[in-house]
This record gives structure tokens, sequence and C-alpha cells, in this order.
């Protein structure tokens, strides 16, 4: 009877070293154990035959071949990942949040399409930013984040003016316009400059006609330079050099009563409020508020020929969208102040000029020149007094 | 190669060294061609797993952690395992009657040459029929000529164990030449 315990097997792995190694033969080793030779012999018959057994050799150019991938695979590997952004770092805790928020929501996708309309200080508005993050974190990958971030900057100026209108306007959303309108301008692109120039021009008129909070004017006025960002030579823009953005400084003493191109509600039907003012040389404004009539509720803009000073008139109709005419007519010079930058649009023959969606580059910068020197006079000018209608 | 060598190398690999990572590839590829061929007796199919293996070890190289055995030990895990792998996808294994299908029956007209190509093709085709712990056993122990204890530090197991692994993959292999009708002792005596 075969004895197949640990003797019997050390005995057989004793005898393999030895013939396999040619110290002993098999009859050698079959002598030395006689007990085990009748299992002994076949196993190691068996251990000879299979040493002798031909391994066939992997060929020289497949070794190559593989070794060449290798190296490839490692290169590939060695390259430096895609930048994500900013938000890189945060981008798996950022999913990992808001999957968890979403599952709590129960329903995720409904609160995220609810938050797209939300303004800071709504409860989803923190969801709708949390979004936005896992979204820009994303979308290097794709390599559209200039498109991602002009769709920002139009989703916080939306957010600006409905503040605005709720009488709510606020730094936190003036300060994240910012940023986002920064981004947007340093990110733009050949492809992408004829939209950023649109909505700029977008924003500068919606902008206009937003009184700021008196102690949101100074970051107010850094968002409004923003919308008319320089040309560079080669056509890129540049945005003005005015980072950081002003933030809880002191209100610069600015004019309460909006000479500017603010349209309200409350005026009345077929008039047209026109702010005139007066100038003296204590650099004080007069405002004085003349109906006018009503004219083509269609914004113009009527830049003057003239090196005079202008001033914006405007005028409010009373449909439910409040539209704003815009005609700068010459201002008297303030004595000991500096004049007001001219535009250098040449006149229209009818003496006004009819905007259209897509402006001319290089008039509608000029314009809004104008439309900055006028503001910037009328913001950071000495406490004005307004007086009687 | 030493261990000592191997270590520096797997170091400067893992920091993406492509040139220490092909010194590695170069010393170890015909080892685990030859692993994976006696384990499929398909050379085209070996080459082919072969470069799944090297991709996998260089895929996890930088998780990979020297635990005091030589970096063949993990690559004989991997070609193992793809292996195995392989062998789920088409869903089967060589089969006894795989075997009995091919003409291996010792003829008497046979000169012994030919008969020892036989019986190497019937011996090639039972190691696929072991079980995986048997081939690897007799593929490090008998192919690869390791000793015992090599083969029990790279397999993870106790000497032993190896042993009695041993035994029984030879046993088996001596009775599947047998009942193909080979006569073992003239082979034996016909080899130089």
């Amino acid at each position: 009877m075969i004895d197949y315990s640990p003797k019997f097997e050390s005995i057989l792995d004793e005898c393999l070293d030895d013939v396999l190694r040619g110290t002993r033969t098999i009859e050698q080793c079959l002598e030395l154990y006689p007990d085990y030779a009748a299992d002994l012999k076949p196993a190691l018959q068996i251990g000879i035959l299979t040493s002798r057994l031909k391994s066939p050799e992997m060929s020289a150019a497949s070794i190559d071949k593989l070794e060449n991938r290798l190296r490839e695979k490692m290169a590939m590997n060695a390259k430096p990942k895609i930048v994500r952004g900013r938000f890189a770092p945060f981008a798996k805790l950022a999913a990992m949040i808001a999957i968890v928020f979403l599952v709590a929501l129960g329903s995720g996708a409904g609160a995220v399409a609810a938050s797209s309309n939300a303004v800071p200080g709504d409860w989803l508005y923190g969801l709708k930013r949390l979004w936005e993050a896992i979204i820009l974190a994303l979308t290097p990958l794709t390599g559209q984040v200039d498109d991602l971030w002009l769709q920002m900057a139009d989703r916080r100026l939306d957010e600006v003016e409905e503040l605005a209108q709720r009488g709510q306007l606020n730094e936190t959303a003036l300060f994240d316009l910012y940023m986002a309108m920064s981004q947007a301008i340093a990110l733009a692109d050949t492809e992408t400059k004829p939209n950023l120039m649109a909505y700029l021009t977008q924003a500068q008129v919606a902008l206009i006609s937003i009184q700021p909070p008196d102690q949101e004017k100074a970051l107010f006025t850094d968002v409004m330079l923003l919308t008319a960002p320089t040309i560079r030579e080669d056509g890129s823009l540049e945005a003005p050099p005015t980072s950081p953005p002003s933030r809880s400084i002191t209100p610069t003493p600015t004019l309460t009563m909006t000479p500017t191109m603010t349209a309200t509600a409350t005026a009345i039907e077929n008039q047209a409020i026109l702010p005139t003012f007066t100038a003296t040389s204590t650099e004080t404004l007069t405002a004085t508020n003349t109906p006018t009539p009503r004219v083509p509720a269609t914004a113009t803009r009527t830049p003057s020929p003239t090196n005079t000073p202008v001033r914006p008139t405007a005028t409010h109709t009373p449909s439910p969208t409040p539209t704003a005419t815009w005609t700068p007519l010459p201002l008297p010079t303030l004595p000991g102040s500096t004049p007001i930058r001219q535009p250098t649009v040449p006149p229209s023959s009818g003496g006004e000029s009819q905007p259209t969606n897509t402006p001319d580059l290089q008039s509608t910068v000029r314009v809004r020149e104008t439309e900055m020197s006028v503001y910037l006079t009328q913001t950071a000018g000495p406490e004005p007094t307004e007086a009687s209608p | 190669m030493d261990r000592v060598n191997e270590r520096r190398l797997l170091q400067q690999a893992q920091r993406g060294d492509s040139d220490a990572f092909a010194e590695i590839y170069r010393e170890n590829v015909q080892v685990i061609f030859r692993y994976i061929f006696h384990r499929v007796n398909d050379s085209h199919l070996a080459e082919d797993l072969t470069g799944d293996v090297f991709t996998k070890a260089l895929e996890g190289l930088r998780d990979y952690q020297d635990q005091g055995k030589p970096f063949i030990a993990w690559l004989y895990r991997i070609a193992h395992a793809r292996v195995i792998d392989h062998y789920r996808r088409v869903e089967r294994r060589p089969t006894e009657s795989d075997v009995e299908d091919e003409p291996i029956s010792v003829d008497q007209d046979m000169d012994a040459g030919m008969i020892r190509r036989h019986a190497a093709q019937v011996l090639r085709a039972a190691i696929t029929e072991l079980t995986d712990e048997q081939q690897q056993v007799i593929i490090l122990r008998f192919i690869e000529g390791k000793r015992i204890e090599t083969v029990a530090e790279l397999m993870g197991k106790q000497a032993n164990a190896i042993k009695a692994l041993q035994f029984r993959a030879l046993r088996s292999l001596a009775g599947r030449l047998e009942r193909s009708g080979f006569d073992i002792d003239s082979i034996i005596a016909g080899l130089s």
C-alpha cells in the first residue's frame, strides 16, 4: 500500500532533486528507498520527462514590440493631467456633497431646475452655486470654459438685476458678477468675443439703469468698468486694471438723484423726465426734472461731435418693460472741473443713431466710453443738490 | 538579477523611469511567457497573455509594495489570474476529450523520437488538465527547475504543502501517460 505521508513526499522531493541535478540515477534512488520504489519510480520518471519538455521562447520581435507598447504606456501616464481649474481639488467633494444633498431632497433634478432662478438670499441659491461649481470643475475636460464663464456672467447679471428690482442689491452679488465678468473677458477667444461683446453691451445697458446702494457704489463702478474692456492691438480683450474689485470701502459721495438712464414705472404716461444738471463752481450738481414729450420707445444714442461736455437725458416710458432713451446734450462747462470725455463717434444724419443687436465693435466701445464717462462723472462727483422739478 | 538591484530598478520604475521598467520586463518576460505557455499550451495565446500580464503590472506598479518576495512572484500571480480569466472568458478549459481526440496513441511502427514527441504532446496537454495549483508547481519545479522552497515562496505556501501538490501532480501525469499506452521505461531509456 502506498504511503502518502509527508515522509514519502519528502523522500520523493529529495530523489527528484538528486535525479534532476544528476547526482543520482532513478535506480539508485529506488535502491535507497526500496519500500517506496513502486511509487517513486513513475513519479521520478514523469519528473524527468517533464523537465525535458521543450519550451518555446517568445520571439525577439514580439518582445521588442511589447516593450515599445509598455514604454508608450509609461510615457502616456507620465503626461501631466488636464488642469481642472481652481475647483478641481474640491470637485470630488462637491460632487459627493451634491449627490447626498440631491438624494436628501428626494427630487434632485427638480431641485436643481428649481434653483436656476434663485438669487442670493434664496434658500435654493446655494444649490444653484454648488451645481455651477461642479459644472465648472468638469467643463475643462470638454474645453469650453470660456463659454461657461460667459454663461456664469450672464446668470450673475440676471441675479444683480433681480436683486436691484427687489431693492436687495448687495456686495456679494456685485462681487460675484465682477468675478464672472473678469473670467469671461480673460478667457474670451476669437469665437467667444462677439458673444462677449454683445453680453457686455447688454450688461452696460442693464447696469446703467440700476441704482446701487450707497455703500456698494465703488464696487458697482468696478463692475461698470469691466463692461468696457480695452481692446488690445491683437484684438484680444483686456479688463480694466481694477482688480481686486473694491469691496466694503467707504462709499464715495454720489448723486442720489439719478441723472442716468434710470427708467421707473412711476413715469407719467406720455411724458418723460429729463434730468438736467447745473454745475456750480463748488462742483455740486443740481438736478432738475423737466417733463418732456415722449420720444419713441427705442434706445437711442446721439454722440456729440463737439468737445463740449455732454449730459445724459433719461426718458421714462410707462411701458411694462421700461425702455430708455439717452440723448446726450451739451452741458455747461463745469468751472474748475475736468471736462467729460467726448465720444468720437460721428453724429448720424438724423442726429440719433439706432443701436442694433450686433453693434459695430469700435463704435460700441466708443459709445460705451461715453456712457462710462458720464457714469463716472455722476458717481464720483461731490454730493449734489437736488433741485425742485 | 539580485534582489538589491531588482529593488532599485523597481523604485526607479515606480517613479516613472521607463528604462528601469524595461530592464525588469526583459529580465522576466521569457519566464512569464513559458509559464503561460505551459498553462494554455498555445504560443500565440501565450504571447497575448504575456502582454496583458506586463500591462497589468505596469498599471499596478505604483501600488506595488515589496513584501520581501521577488518581483517575479507578483508577476506569476498576475499571470495565474490572467490565465484563469482567459478560461473564464472562453468559458472552457482543455478537457480530457480534447486530449483524447488528438492522435497520440502509441503506434508500434513509431520510432523512438516520434514516440517521445507524442509523449511530450500528451504530457503538455495533461499538464493543462491539472488543478491550477498543481500546474503552478509542475511548471515552477520542473520547467523552471526551482527548488521546493523557492516554489513555496513564490506560491506563498508551506514547503510541505508544495511537496504534497508535487506528488499528486506527478501521479496524475503518470496515470495519464500510462492510460495513453506509453511505455515510460522505454521513453526514459531513450533519453540522451
